[in-house]
C-alpha cells in the first residue's frame, strides 16, 4: 500500500500549524510542521516531503528566499506560500521564484485542500520535444 | 517729507530713486504715518489692495482694514516700544480684496518717530504645505502601525478560522450555526484590516511620462463611468514637458479628484462642469524630508468643479486621517492624502469655498 504524502508545513504561527495539522491529518495526509523555514529546509535537503506549504516571514529567515534555493535541489517539489501580508507583490514575488500557489490569509480550508490535491497531482510525463526546450531554457546540453 | 522723497534728495538725479527701486520690490510695501495715513506704497502694494497709489495715499491705512483690525495693534505696539514686530495669519479683506494668512512685518524707523514700515507676505502656501508634511510624517507613523496591525491581526485570524471550520465538520446542526458565525465575522475582520492596508505605502514605480495622457485616459474613464453626462472640459498647456512621477498612482490619485469632483455636482443637483487644467508656474519647491535636497514642482495639473465647495467646518482639517464629508469610511481628502502625497511626494493644495468652486491643485 502506498503511503500516504506528507506535507511539510512551516509558518511561525502555533495557531496556524495546529488547524493545517488537524484539516490536512484528516484529509489523509502526513504533516510535518515547524515554525522555523531553517529546520524546513532541512527536511527539504534530507529528501523528506511531498509538498511544501510555508509561511513569508519566520523569525530565522523568509519563506520566499527559500523558493529558489528548494528548486534548486529537488526542482519537482512543489510550494504552496501563505501569507498575512496580502499584497500583490508578494504574490508575483512567489509565484516569479517558482511557488506553485500562493494563499492569502486568513484563507479557507476548503480552498487550501483544493490547492493542496492539485499540486499532489501527478503531473503528465513530459514530451520528448517538451522536456528537450525545458533543457535548453535552464542551460542543460 | 516721507522717507522715500528724502532718499531721492540724497540719491541725487542722476541716481536711482527710492521709489522707483520699492517698486522693483515684489513683496508689497507700505509707508504708515504717525496718523496712520499712507505716505508711500509699491507696484505690489497697489496689487495687493487692488487700489491704486493715489488712493492708497488718500484713504490710508483706516480705508484698508477696520478700526478694530490686529494691524493697528502693531502700529501701536511698535510706537510705544519700537524696533520690529511680525504677525501671522492676518486676513485683509474688503469688497476689492482678500487675502488669508497673511504674515505682517512691520519695523519703526527711529529717526523718523510714528513713522512704520509694513511689508506683507501671504503665507497660505507654504503654510499648507508644512501642514501636509506633519501629516505626512504622522501618516507614516499610521501606515507602518497598518502594515504591521495586519500582519499580525491575519496570523491568528487565519487560525481562528481554520478551527471554526474544522469544529463546523464535527459539532451538531445547531452548532454549526455558530462555527458558521465565528468565520463570518473572521471575514467581516479581514475586510476591515483590508480597508486599513489603503494607509500603507505602496512601493513606487518612478519614470517619465506625459501628464497629458494620464488626463486624457482619466477623461474617458470618467466619461464612461462615475462622471458619465457631466461636462469635463480641459484647458491643457501643450508646452509642458513629461512629468516624472509614478504613474499608477497619479492615475488614481486623478480619478479619485474626478470622481469626487462628479460626486459633489450630482449631489448638490447643480449642473456645472469639471475642467481638467495643466499649466507651468515655476516658483515652487519643497524639500525633501531626511536630505538636504529641494524639489522643484513647477507643473501644476487642477482638478476644478463649480459644486458647492468645501464645508468650512471640515476645511481646515481636510489632509488629516478619518476626515472626510462622505458618508463612507474613507473619504476623499484621506484618499488623496494616503495615495498621493504620501507616495509620489507631490503636494496637493486645495482651493475651496463653501458655495463657490473647488480647486485640487496637484504640484509636479
Amino acid at each position: 500500500m502506498t503511503p500516504p504524502p506528507t506535507i511539510l508545513v512551516a509558518d511561525d504561527d502555533r495557531s496556524i500549524r495546529t488547524v493545517l495539522g488537524q484539516a490536512l491529518g484528516r484529509a489523509g495526509y502526513q504533516v510535518r510542521s515547524t515554525p522555523y523555514a531553517s529546520t524546513l529546509w532541512q527536511w527539504v535537503e534530507e529528501g523528506e516531503g511531498d509538498l511544501v506549504i510555508t509561511d513569508v516571514i519566520m523569525p530565522d529567515g523568509s519563506g520566499l528566499d527559500l523558493i529558489p534555493r528548494i528548486k534548486q535541489v529537488r526542482p519537482d517539489l512543489r510550494i504552496i506560500v501563505m501569507s498575512a501580508q496580502s499584497t500583490l507583490t508578494t504574490a508575483v514575488k512567489a509565484t516569479q521564484r517558482g511557488a506553485f500557489e500562493y494563499l492569502a490569509k486568513p484563507f479557507d480550508l476548503k480552498a487550501l485542500l483544493a490547492v493542496v490535491a492539485r499540486a499532489l497531482r501527478p503531473r503528465p510525463p513530459m514530451r520528448k520535444k517538451t522536456a528537450l526546450m525545458a533543457c535548453r531554457k535552464n542551460g542543460w546540453h | 517729507m516721507t522717507l522715500r522723497s528724502e532718499r531721492v534728495e540724497q540719491s541725487g538725479p542722476a541716481g536711482p530713486g527710492a521709489e522707483s527701486l520699492l517698486d522693483f520690490l515684489p513683496v508689497p510695501f507700505l509707508e504708515i504715518g504717525a496718523d496712520d495715513g499712507v505716505l508711500a506704497a509699491n507696484v505690489a502694494a497697489e496689487e495687493f489692495f487692488a487700489t491704486s497709489r493715489q488712493q492708497l495715499m488718500h484713504a490710508g491705512l483706516k480705508g484698508l482694514a477696520p478700526p478694530d483690525h490686529p494691524v493697528f495693534v502693531l502700529l501701536e505696539h511698535l510706537r510705544q516700544r519700537g524696533g520690529s514686530v511680525t504677525e501671522h495669519g492676518v486676513a485683509f479683506s474688503s469688497a476689492r480684496f482678500h487675502h488669508d494668512n497673511v504674515s505682517v512685518q512691520a519695523a519703526d524707523v527711529p529717526d523718523h518717530p510714528g513713522i512704520i514700515l509694513l511689508t506683507f507676505h501671504v503665507t497660505a502656501a507654504p503654510r499648507a504645505l508644512d501642514q501636509q508634511m506633519a501629516h505626512r510624517s504622522a501618516a507614516r507613523s499610521v501606515s507602518g502601525m497598518a502594515a504591521m496591525l495586519a500582519h499580525e491581526i491575519r496570523n491568528p485570524l487565519s487560525g481562528i478560522k481554520g478551527a471554526a471550520q474544522l469544529l463546523e465538520q464535527a459539532v451538531t446542526a445547531g452548532d454549526r450555526e455558530l462555527a458558521t458565525l465565528i468565520c463570518e465575522e473572521v471575514d467581516r475582520i479581514d475586510a476591515l484590516v483590508e480597508r486599513m492596508g489603503m494607509f500603507g505605502e505602496a512601493q513606487l514605480n518612478l519614470r517619465p511620462f506625459n501628464i497629458h495622457r494620464i488626463l486624457e485616459h482619466v477623461r474617458l474613464l470618467a466619461m464612461n463611468g462615475f462622471a458619465r453626462g457631466l461636462q469635463i472640459l480641459e484647458r491643457y498647456d501643450p508646452s509642458l514637458p513629461p512629468v516624472w512621477g509614478d504613474r499608477d498612482q497619479l492615475v488614481q490619485v486623478l480619478i479619485n479628484l474626478v470622481k469626487n469632483a462628479a460626486e459633489a455636482m450630482r449631489e448638490s443637483g447643480r449642473e456645472g462642469q469639471i475642467s481638467l487644467i495643466t499649466r507651468y508656474r515655476p516658483g515652487i519647491r519643497v524639500a525633501v524630508p531626511g536630505t538636504d535636497e529641494w524639489r522643484h514642482l513647477p507643473l501644476v495639473v487642477t482638478v476644478r468643479d463649480t459644486g458647492p465647495g468645501i464645508d468650512d467646518t471640515v476645511r481646515p482639517h481636510l489632509f488629516e486621517p478619518f476626515i472626510s464629508t462622505k458618508p463612507m469610511a474613507v473619504g476623499w481628502a484621506l484618499r488623496w492624502w494616503a495615495r498621493s502625497w504620501m507616495t509620489t511626494a507631490a503636494p496637493l493644495m486645495l482651493k475651496a469655498a463653501r458655495g463657490a468652486q473647488k480647486s485640487a491643485c496637484i504640484c509636479l
